[in-house]
């Protein structure tokens, strides 16, 4: 009877409130250009066949690729760099008919000099991360906070590499992007996770790398999925049949413990589903943090006390460190000490800064593709943001007895 | 222990009313949104509800509890000179007690609870789900089953300017109860 009355309730009263702005004076779109358009943001023009394009963008999940030229121009409208480039769709949710803007790989010919970035290549990188040049990158529509707040997923990676977590994960910065002259959108450029994308994150031939993915969302099942694939055998199968030794010897401790903390902290929903790690040489396999645009979706459930019971792989290998003596006091004591770390306001001042970098050009979005609804909508998104977070590390702290 | 006191009791007497009224809204402060100043804000709407009200045995004083819904519609100017309007419909429930300072007058206390945000981010367990207000309330009999209800309500938790927004801080309602039972 409860879940009927919730359930009735949901259905009358679901999204019952609307907020509606009058008055904002929106720039014109039909006629700016990559030179013309008034931004602090990097601009990014992109010459293509304009029908390739349209039956790519048309068919986001073909994986049709197609081929096309770059032109990249800093502040004050300098065209800094100019390359070929091979173009394909990425994402698994955020390409349907709600997302006009599409997520867009972007393999140049040449590298690209960083330094064409200025906030890119100012971001303090982690230990053992490279990012003189981009030899491959996505133009990323911010994912499922596609016209809400536009920088969620680099607000919590970067707050990720603030507190210097013992992890690889995405750098990025936002940029404007026009395809043959035309307004395209605002968008996120990021690094990728795939094998070239991890070469040039960690500076390693692409041969010694080996990525395992969840493909299938249903089983949870970690699989190959590129790189090397004779380096995936030992892990796979030492998961599949449980060895929790083996396991042990193949993941790198510290960095899974790191991880699963900070997913947990941030409540990312899309966990337990998104996960992607890697390993290069004779190295062990470490875990990739990517994809946070469902963070602080889930306010009060705890994720982490869920991988003793849930059948993903993920799991498995919490549980095969469980079984060993001292993880859960390395685990204890780590949560602790990056607790004793996490901060609201130091949150609060990353959402603060990549909000006030593209304050001026959420009207170009609006304008174009008429979201977020209205700037003060997407203002009012940011504080959103910013309040789920906090709400996530009150709960969080209540839970784990850790204020 | 009140409330299972109450229903127990052969000798108290129960009242079924339906209520509908006018309510507006006014926050006691400037609301706002990153560097945004809502200023000339003004909140008007209508709500209904049903309450069931219950004498206390041996006591004056009378149970009361009710759920009900609201439709607010909110304006205001920014900074930046956009006129934002807004409009937001709420469901609440309610529990309290009553007293009659006379046989005309009767004074109220409630704890008021409704949907902070839409109902459909209930699915995905966000936070600040639930409101709670404090309500004090005052009802004049005008005929023997037609009251006069002024009720002032002031927000509790979460009193943050996201949420004020669309929903304001102080609610002032009048309206009319109709008893039907």
């Amino acid at each position: 009877m409860k879940k009927e009355v919730l359930f009735i309730l949901i259905i009358v009263f679901s999204n019952c409130s609307k907020l509606d702005v009058t008055q904002e004076i929106l720039p014109e779109i039909v006629s700016i250009t990559p030179l013309s358009i008034e931004t602090n943001l990097p601009v990014i023009n992109i010459e293509v066949d304009e029908q390739e394009f349209l039956k790519m963008t048309a068919n986001p999940n073909s994986k049709i690729e197609i081929e096309g030229k770059l032109d990249i121009y800093e502040r004050k409208n300098e065209k800094l760099t100019d390359k070929s480039i091979t173009i394909e769709i990425k994402g698994r949710t955020s390409v349907g008919t709600n997302f006009p803007v599409k997520s867009m790989e972007i393999i140049p010919d040449e590298a690209i000099e960083t330094r064409v970035f200025t906030d890119l290549s100012t971001q303090s990188l982690l230990q053992n991360h490279n990012l003189d040049s981009l030899k491959i990158f996505r133009l990323r529509n911010s994912g499922n906070d596609f016209g809400i707040t536009m920088i969620k997923d680099l607000a919590y990676s970067q707050y990720a590499r603030d507190l210097k977590l013992n992890l690889e994960l995405m750098y990025g910065t936002s940029v404007q992007v026009f395809i043959n002259g035309k307004y395209y959108g605002l968008v996120n450029l990021r690094t990728e996770n795939n094998v070239l994308g991890i070469s040039n994150l960690l500076n390693v031939p692409s041969s010694d790398i080996c990525i395992l993915k969840v493909k299938n969302l249903q089983t949870e099942n970690l699989e190959f999925h590129h790189g090397d694939k004779s380096a995936s055998i030992a892990i796979l199968e030492a998961i599949d049949i449980e060895d929790f030794e083996a396991i042990r010897n193949l993941v790198d401790e510290d960095n899974f413990i790191d991880y699963i903390i900070y997913q947990d902290y941030i409540g990312n929903s899309d966990w337990h589903y998104n996960i992607a790690l890697y390993k290069t040489g004779n190295k062990k396999f470490r875990f990739f943090l990517f994809d946070l645009d469902h963070a602080g979706n889930v306010s009060k459930f705890p994720l982490l006390p869920k991988l003793e019971f849930i059948t993903a792989d993920i799991a498995k290998i919490y549980r095969a460190f469980q079984a060993k003596n001292g993880f859960i006091e390395h685990l204890e004591n780590r949560k602790e000490e990056l607790y004793n770390r996490f901060s609201v306001d130091d949150f609060n001042n990353v959402v603060n800064q990549l909000a006030n970098n593209i304050e001026n050009d959420i009207p170009f979005l609006i304008a174009k593709h008429g979201v977020p609804e209205s700037i003060f909508r997407w203002k009012y998104n940011i504080e959103q943001l910013k309040r789920d977070f906090e709400k996530r590390d009150y709960y969080l702290r209540k839970k784990y007895n850790l204020d | 222990m009140m409330v299972s006191a109450l229903f127990i009791s052969s000798k108290s007497q129960s009242t079924i009313g339906f209520e509908g009224g006018y309510v507006f809204g006014f926050q006691g402060k400037h609301i706002q949104i990153m560097d945004e100043t809502v200023s000339d804000y003004k909140a008007n709407g209508v709500y209904l509800l049903a309450n069931y009200k219950k004498t206390i045995r041996n006591s004056e004083w009378s149970f009361n509890s009710g759920i009900g819904t609201k439709l607010f519609s909110i304006r205001g100017i920014t900074d930046s000179a956009s006129r934002i309007y807004g409009m937001t419909l709420r469901v609440n429930l309610f529990i309290g007690a009553n007293y009659p300072v006379n046989e005309k007058l009767n004074f109220g206390l409630n704890i008021i609870t409704e949907n902070n945000r839409d109902f459909e981010d209930l699915l995905d367990a966000k936070s600040d789900m639930w409101r709670y207000s404090l309500g004090i309330e005052s009802s004049y009999i005008v005929t023997k089953n037609i009251s006069f209800i002024v009720r002032f309500s002031k927000i509790l938790y979460p009193n943050i300017d996201l949420y004020l927004l669309l929903n304001p801080a102080n609610q002032f309602s009048v309206g009319f109860n109709f008893k039907i039972k």
